[in-house]
Protein backbone atom coordinates (compact mmCIF):
# COMPACT_ATOMS: atom_id res chain seq x y z
CA UNK A 1 0.00 0.00 0.00
CA UNK A 2 1.48 3.33 -1.06
CA UNK A 3 1.57 6.04 1.59
CA UNK A 4 1.27 9.75 1.17
CA UNK A 5 3.67 11.91 3.19
CA UNK A 6 0.74 14.06 4.37
CA UNK A 7 0.36 13.87 8.11
CA UNK A 8 -3.05 15.09 9.09
CA UNK A 9 -4.68 15.01 12.51
CA UNK A 10 -1.88 12.77 13.66
CA UNK A 11 -2.50 10.08 11.08
CA UNK A 12 -0.72 9.05 7.93
CA UNK A 13 -3.10 9.24 5.05
CA UNK A 14 -3.19 6.55 2.47
CA UNK A 15 -3.71 7.53 -1.14
CA UNK A 16 -5.81 4.45 -1.72
CA UNK A 17 -8.12 5.25 1.14
CA UNK A 18 -10.17 8.01 -0.46
CA UNK A 19 -12.74 8.17 2.30
CA UNK A 20 -10.40 8.79 5.19
CA UNK A 21 -8.47 11.31 3.12
CA UNK A 22 -11.69 13.23 2.50
CA UNK A 23 -12.60 13.26 6.17
CA UNK A 24 -9.17 14.47 7.15
CA UNK A 25 -9.20 17.19 4.51
CA UNK A 26 -12.39 18.54 6.07
CA UNK A 27 -10.83 18.50 9.51
CA UNK A 28 -7.71 20.22 8.17
CA UNK A 29 -9.85 22.93 6.55
CA UNK A 30 -11.79 23.42 9.78
CA UNK A 31 -8.58 23.88 11.70
CA UNK A 32 -7.14 26.26 9.12
CA UNK A 33 -10.41 28.23 9.18
CA UNK A 34 -10.18 28.58 12.94
CA UNK A 35 -6.65 29.95 12.65
CA UNK A 36 -7.61 32.46 9.96
CA UNK A 37 -10.69 33.47 11.94
CA UNK A 38 -8.72 34.04 15.13
CA UNK A 39 -5.63 35.73 13.67
CA UNK A 40 -6.73 37.06 10.29
CA UNK A 41 -5.02 36.22 7.02
CA UNK A 42 -1.92 38.36 7.52
CA UNK A 43 -1.59 37.39 11.18
CA UNK A 44 -1.67 33.67 10.44
CA UNK A 45 1.78 32.30 9.74
CA UNK A 46 2.70 29.10 8.00
CA UNK A 47 4.00 27.62 11.29
CA UNK A 48 0.58 28.43 12.84
CA UNK A 49 -1.10 26.49 10.06
CA UNK A 50 1.39 23.63 10.26
CA UNK A 51 0.72 23.21 13.95
CA UNK A 52 -3.06 23.59 13.73
CA UNK A 53 -3.43 21.29 10.74
CA UNK A 54 -0.80 18.82 11.94
CA UNK A 55 0.74 18.97 8.48
CA UNK A 56 4.14 20.16 7.35
CA UNK A 57 4.33 23.00 4.84
CA UNK A 58 5.16 20.71 1.92
CA UNK A 59 2.05 18.72 2.63
CA UNK A 60 -0.05 21.89 2.91
CA UNK A 61 1.28 23.21 -0.39
CA UNK A 62 0.74 19.86 -2.07
CA UNK A 63 -2.79 19.54 -0.79
CA UNK A 64 -4.13 23.10 -0.76
CA UNK A 65 -1.61 25.31 -2.57
CA UNK A 66 -0.24 28.51 -1.07
CA UNK A 67 -1.76 30.42 1.88
CA UNK A 68 -4.09 32.40 -0.38
CA UNK A 69 -5.39 29.24 -2.03
CA UNK A 70 -5.90 27.61 1.35
CA UNK A 71 -7.84 30.66 2.54
CA UNK A 72 -10.09 30.55 -0.50
CA UNK A 73 -10.66 26.84 0.05
CA UNK A 74 -11.72 27.59 3.63
CA UNK A 75 -14.22 30.18 2.41
CA UNK A 76 -15.54 27.87 -0.29
CA UNK A 77 -15.88 25.15 2.29
CA UNK A 78 -17.89 27.52 4.51
CA UNK A 79 -20.14 28.39 1.60
CA UNK A 80 -20.80 24.78 0.70
CA UNK A 81 -21.20 23.34 4.16
CA UNK A 82 -22.93 26.15 6.03
CA UNK A 83 -24.40 28.83 3.80
CA UNK A 84 -25.77 26.78 0.93
CA UNK A 85 -27.87 24.51 3.15
CA UNK A 86 -29.22 27.62 4.89
CA UNK A 87 -30.15 29.17 1.53
CA UNK A 88 -32.02 26.03 0.51
CA UNK A 89 -33.98 26.15 3.75
CA UNK A 90 -34.76 29.86 3.31
CA UNK A 91 -36.21 29.19 -0.15
CA UNK A 92 -38.51 26.59 1.35
CA UNK A 93 -39.99 28.83 4.04
CA UNK A 94 -43.69 29.49 3.99
CA UNK A 95 -43.86 32.67 6.06
CA UNK A 96 -41.69 35.40 7.54
CA UNK A 97 -41.89 33.79 10.94
CA UNK A 98 -40.23 30.70 9.54
CA UNK A 99 -37.31 32.74 8.18
CA UNK A 100 -36.88 34.30 11.60
CA UNK A 101 -36.85 30.87 13.25
CA UNK A 102 -34.41 29.55 10.69
CA UNK A 103 -31.87 32.36 11.20
CA UNK A 104 -32.26 32.18 14.96
CA UNK A 105 -31.62 28.43 14.89
CA UNK A 106 -28.58 29.00 12.68
CA UNK A 107 -27.23 31.54 15.17
CA UNK A 108 -27.76 29.44 18.26
CA UNK A 109 -27.32 25.97 16.86
CA UNK A 110 -23.80 26.04 15.51
CA UNK A 111 -21.84 27.04 18.57
CA UNK A 112 -18.16 27.84 18.53
CA UNK A 113 -17.46 26.29 15.14
CA UNK A 114 -20.00 28.54 13.51
CA UNK A 115 -18.60 31.54 15.37
CA UNK A 116 -15.18 30.82 13.91
CA UNK A 117 -16.59 30.52 10.45
CA UNK A 118 -18.58 33.72 10.74
CA UNK A 119 -15.43 35.45 11.95
CA UNK A 120 -13.61 34.05 8.94
CA UNK A 121 -16.28 35.43 6.65
CA UNK A 122 -16.25 38.91 8.16
CA UNK A 123 -12.46 38.88 8.24
CA UNK A 124 -12.34 37.91 4.59
CA UNK A 125 -14.55 40.76 3.57
CA UNK A 126 -12.75 43.45 5.50
CA UNK A 127 -9.15 42.26 5.44
CA UNK A 128 -8.73 40.59 2.10
CA UNK A 129 -9.85 43.46 -0.10
CA UNK A 130 -6.29 44.78 -0.27
CA UNK A 131 -4.61 41.38 0.04
CA UNK A 132 -6.50 38.92 -2.13
CA UNK A 133 -9.31 40.19 -4.32
CA UNK A 134 -10.58 36.70 -5.13
CA UNK A 135 -11.05 35.86 -1.46
CA UNK A 136 -12.75 39.22 -0.81
CA UNK A 137 -15.07 38.67 -3.75
CA UNK A 138 -15.94 35.18 -2.53
CA UNK A 139 -16.85 36.59 0.88
CA UNK A 140 -18.80 39.42 -0.73
CA UNK A 141 -20.67 36.91 -2.84
CA UNK A 142 -21.64 34.92 0.24
CA UNK A 143 -23.01 38.05 1.94
CA UNK A 144 -24.85 39.25 -1.14
CA UNK A 145 -26.34 35.84 -1.85
CA UNK A 146 -27.58 35.50 1.70
CA UNK A 147 -29.05 38.98 1.67
CA UNK A 148 -30.63 38.55 -1.76
CA UNK A 149 -32.16 35.19 -0.92
CA UNK A 150 -33.70 36.54 2.28
CA UNK A 151 -34.89 39.67 0.51
CA UNK A 152 -36.42 37.71 -2.39
CA UNK A 153 -38.14 35.36 -0.04
CA UNK A 154 -39.49 38.23 2.07
CA UNK A 155 -40.75 39.88 -1.12
CA UNK A 156 -42.52 36.69 -2.17
CA UNK A 157 -44.04 36.40 1.26
CA UNK A 158 -45.03 40.07 1.32
CA UNK A 159 -47.49 39.36 -1.48
CA UNK A 160 -49.75 37.21 0.65
CA UNK A 161 -49.36 39.83 3.45
CA UNK A 162 -47.15 37.61 5.54
CA UNK A 163 -44.52 40.29 6.07
CA UNK A 164 -45.43 42.61 8.93
CA UNK A 165 -46.53 46.16 8.22
CA UNK A 166 -44.71 48.02 5.50
CA UNK A 167 -41.33 46.39 6.08
CA UNK A 168 -38.99 46.88 3.14
CA UNK A 169 -37.62 43.45 2.09
CA UNK A 170 -34.19 44.79 1.07
CA UNK A 171 -33.53 46.75 4.23
CA UNK A 172 -34.99 44.06 6.44
CA UNK A 173 -32.80 41.43 4.78
CA UNK A 174 -29.68 43.59 5.19
CA UNK A 175 -30.46 44.20 8.85
CA UNK A 176 -31.18 40.51 9.40
CA UNK A 177 -27.81 39.54 7.96
CA UNK A 178 -26.00 42.11 10.14
CA UNK A 179 -27.93 40.98 13.22
CA UNK A 180 -27.13 37.36 12.39
CA UNK A 181 -23.42 38.12 12.07
CA UNK A 182 -23.53 40.19 15.25
CA UNK A 183 -24.98 37.23 17.09
CA UNK A 184 -22.46 34.83 15.62
CA UNK A 185 -19.38 36.89 16.42
CA UNK A 186 -20.96 37.87 19.75
CA UNK A 187 -20.64 34.23 20.80
CA UNK A 188 -16.88 34.48 20.98
CA UNK A 189 -15.30 34.27 24.41
CA UNK A 190 -16.75 33.72 27.83
CA UNK A 191 -16.77 37.41 28.71
CA UNK A 192 -19.01 38.33 25.83
CA UNK A 193 -21.29 35.48 26.68
CA UNK A 194 -21.47 36.69 30.23
CA UNK A 195 -22.16 40.31 29.35
CA UNK A 196 -24.43 39.87 26.39
CA UNK A 197 -26.68 37.18 27.74
CA UNK A 198 -29.84 39.00 26.81
CA UNK A 199 -29.31 38.50 23.14
CA UNK A 200 -27.40 35.28 23.07
CA UNK A 201 -29.99 33.57 25.17
CA UNK A 202 -32.70 34.39 22.68
CA UNK A 203 -31.55 34.84 19.07
CA UNK A 204 -35.16 34.34 18.00
CA UNK A 205 -36.11 37.54 19.79
CA UNK A 206 -33.21 39.44 18.22
CA UNK A 207 -34.09 38.48 14.67
CA UNK A 208 -37.80 38.96 15.22
CA UNK A 209 -37.32 42.44 16.60
CA UNK A 210 -35.27 43.37 13.54
CA UNK A 211 -38.23 42.48 11.37
CA UNK A 212 -40.58 44.33 13.70
CA UNK A 213 -38.31 47.37 13.67
CA UNK A 214 -38.56 47.72 9.92
CA UNK A 215 -42.27 47.29 10.06
CA UNK A 216 -42.70 50.48 12.04
CA UNK A 217 -43.38 53.47 9.74
CA UNK A 218 -42.01 56.04 12.18
CA UNK A 219 -38.64 54.35 12.08
CA UNK A 220 -38.37 54.30 8.30
CA UNK A 221 -34.82 55.06 7.31
CA UNK B 1 -27.66 65.95 39.93
CA UNK B 2 -26.66 65.17 36.34
CA UNK B 3 -23.52 67.26 36.50
CA UNK B 4 -22.01 65.49 33.52
CA UNK B 5 -24.80 66.63 31.21
CA UNK B 6 -23.72 70.23 31.45
CA UNK B 7 -20.33 69.35 29.99
CA UNK B 8 -21.46 67.52 26.89
CA UNK B 9 -20.37 68.97 23.56
CA UNK B 10 -22.57 68.68 20.49
CA UNK B 11 -20.33 67.09 17.85
CA UNK B 12 -22.80 66.46 15.05
CA UNK B 13 -26.45 67.22 14.60
CA UNK B 14 -29.17 67.11 11.97
CA UNK B 15 -32.96 66.94 12.18
CA UNK B 16 -32.86 63.18 12.61
CA UNK B 17 -30.11 62.67 15.16
CA UNK B 18 -27.14 63.96 17.07
CA UNK B 19 -23.81 62.92 18.57
CA UNK B 20 -22.52 64.43 21.81
CA UNK B 21 -19.44 63.75 23.85
CA UNK B 22 -17.62 64.77 26.99
CA UNK B 23 -14.03 63.90 27.82
CA UNK B 24 -13.32 63.86 31.54
CA UNK B 25 -9.62 64.58 31.44
CA UNK B 26 -9.06 63.95 35.15
CA UNK B 27 -10.65 60.51 35.05
CA UNK B 28 -9.50 59.84 31.49
CA UNK B 29 -13.02 58.79 30.51
CA UNK B 30 -14.76 59.61 27.25
CA UNK B 31 -18.57 59.69 27.37
CA UNK B 32 -20.41 59.52 24.07
CA UNK B 33 -24.13 59.81 23.37
CA UNK B 34 -25.76 58.86 20.09
CA UNK B 35 -29.37 59.99 19.71
CA UNK B 36 -31.83 59.35 16.89
CA UNK B 37 -30.76 58.21 13.45
CA UNK B 38 -27.01 58.18 13.07
CA UNK B 39 -25.29 57.86 9.71
CA UNK B 40 -21.82 56.53 8.96
CA UNK B 41 -20.77 59.98 7.72
CA UNK B 42 -21.78 61.60 11.00
CA UNK B 43 -19.86 59.03 13.05
CA UNK B 44 -16.72 59.35 10.92
CA UNK B 45 -16.90 63.13 11.09
CA UNK B 46 -17.27 62.95 14.85
CA UNK B 47 -14.32 60.55 15.18
CA UNK B 48 -12.20 62.92 13.07
CA UNK B 49 -12.86 65.65 15.62
CA UNK B 50 -11.66 63.39 18.45
CA UNK B 51 -8.18 63.23 16.93
CA UNK B 52 -7.52 66.62 18.55
CA UNK B 53 -7.90 65.18 22.05
CA UNK B 54 -4.83 63.78 23.80
CA UNK B 55 -6.25 60.63 25.36
CA UNK B 56 -3.96 58.93 27.82
CA UNK B 57 -3.14 55.26 28.25
CA UNK B 58 -5.79 53.40 30.22
CA UNK B 59 -8.57 55.50 28.67
CA UNK B 60 -12.12 54.25 29.23
CA UNK B 61 -14.95 54.92 26.80
CA UNK B 62 -18.66 54.74 27.48
CA UNK B 63 -20.50 54.85 24.15
CA UNK B 64 -24.22 55.12 24.72
CA UNK B 65 -26.33 53.99 21.77
CA UNK B 66 -29.40 53.41 23.90
CA UNK B 67 -31.23 56.36 22.35
CA UNK B 68 -29.99 55.69 18.82
CA UNK B 69 -32.49 54.38 16.31
CA UNK B 70 -32.05 53.10 12.83
CA UNK B 71 -28.39 52.38 13.25
CA UNK B 72 -28.63 50.35 10.08
CA UNK B 73 -25.07 50.04 8.86
CA UNK B 74 -23.80 47.28 6.62
CA UNK B 75 -20.46 45.62 7.17
CA UNK B 76 -18.55 47.86 4.78
CA UNK B 77 -19.75 50.94 6.62
CA UNK B 78 -18.95 49.38 9.97
CA UNK B 79 -15.47 48.61 8.64
CA UNK B 80 -14.94 52.23 7.62
CA UNK B 81 -15.99 53.38 11.08
CA UNK B 82 -13.63 50.91 12.74
CA UNK B 83 -10.79 52.21 10.55
CA UNK B 84 -11.56 55.79 11.58
CA UNK B 85 -11.71 54.69 15.19
CA UNK B 86 -8.37 52.93 14.86
CA UNK B 87 -6.68 56.19 13.84
CA UNK B 88 -7.47 57.51 17.32
CA UNK B 89 -7.06 54.39 19.42
CA UNK B 90 -3.94 52.78 17.97
CA UNK B 91 -1.63 54.93 20.09
CA UNK B 92 -3.52 54.37 23.36
CA UNK B 93 -2.59 51.39 25.49
CA UNK B 94 -4.93 49.52 27.84
CA UNK B 95 -8.06 51.02 26.38
CA UNK B 96 -11.46 49.74 27.51
CA UNK B 97 -14.69 50.46 25.68
CA UNK B 98 -18.31 49.70 26.62
CA UNK B 99 -21.03 49.98 23.99
CA UNK B 100 -24.55 50.28 25.39
CA UNK B 101 -27.32 49.29 23.00
CA UNK B 102 -31.05 48.82 23.40
CA UNK B 103 -32.40 47.46 20.13
CA UNK B 104 -31.38 44.43 18.14
CA UNK B 105 -30.13 46.30 15.11
CA UNK B 106 -27.76 48.44 17.16
CA UNK B 107 -26.72 45.32 19.03
CA UNK B 108 -25.84 43.48 15.82
CA UNK B 109 -23.96 46.48 14.44
CA UNK B 110 -22.11 47.02 17.73
CA UNK B 111 -21.02 43.39 17.88
CA UNK B 112 -19.71 43.51 14.33
CA UNK B 113 -17.87 46.74 15.17
CA UNK B 114 -16.39 45.18 18.31
CA UNK B 115 -15.20 42.25 16.25
CA UNK B 116 -13.61 44.44 13.59
CA UNK B 117 -12.00 46.77 16.13
CA UNK B 118 -10.37 43.93 18.06
CA UNK B 119 -6.65 44.19 18.67
CA UNK B 120 -4.29 43.51 21.55
CA UNK B 121 -4.52 45.94 24.46
CA UNK B 122 -7.98 47.12 23.40
CA UNK B 123 -10.93 45.68 25.25
CA UNK B 124 -14.40 46.28 23.88
CA UNK B 125 -17.74 44.82 24.96
CA UNK B 126 -21.36 45.26 23.97
CA UNK B 127 -24.04 45.56 26.66
CA UNK B 128 -27.73 46.15 26.99
CA UNK B 129 -27.57 46.98 30.66
CA UNK B 130 -26.25 50.26 32.03
CA UNK B 131 -25.10 48.82 35.34
CA UNK B 132 -23.04 46.18 33.53
CA UNK B 133 -21.38 48.98 31.57
CA UNK B 134 -20.51 50.71 34.82
CA UNK B 135 -19.10 47.54 36.31
CA UNK B 136 -17.06 46.88 33.21
CA UNK B 137 -15.63 50.41 33.15
CA UNK B 138 -15.53 50.79 36.92
CA UNK B 139 -17.48 54.05 36.69
CA UNK B 140 -19.66 53.79 39.79
CA UNK B 141 -22.76 55.70 38.74
CA UNK B 142 -21.13 58.09 36.31
CA UNK B 143 -22.29 56.22 33.23
CA UNK B 144 -25.86 56.40 34.48
CA UNK B 145 -25.44 60.10 34.98
CA UNK B 146 -24.14 60.52 31.45
CA UNK B 147 -26.70 58.23 29.87
CA UNK B 148 -29.14 59.44 27.26
CA UNK B 149 -31.93 58.04 29.34
CA UNK B 150 -31.37 60.79 31.86
CA UNK B 151 -30.61 63.46 29.29
CA UNK B 152 -34.05 63.16 27.74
Amino acid sequence: MRRNSNVCTGKLLTVTDGKSELLDEQEALNRASQQFAARGFVGTSLPDLEEAMAMDRQAIYAKFGDKGSLYRRCLQNYLERNVNPLLVQIRQTQDAEEIVSLLASFAEGNGEASTSLASLLIGALVEMESVDRDAAETADKIFCTLKTEISDQLRRLAGPHQLPGNACPNRTAAALVTALLGMLVGHRGERTREWAQFSLSDPHHVIQSVVAFFALPEKEI
Amino acid sequence: MNVLHTHFVLAASDPKGKIEYYYDEDQNVLYERFTGQISMTAIISYLGGLEEIAFRDGCRVFADFSAASGLNLDLRKIKRISESSHRITFRIRRMRVALLTRDSISWGVANCFAFLARRPDYQIQVFNDLSQCEDYLNLHGLAAEASSDLAA
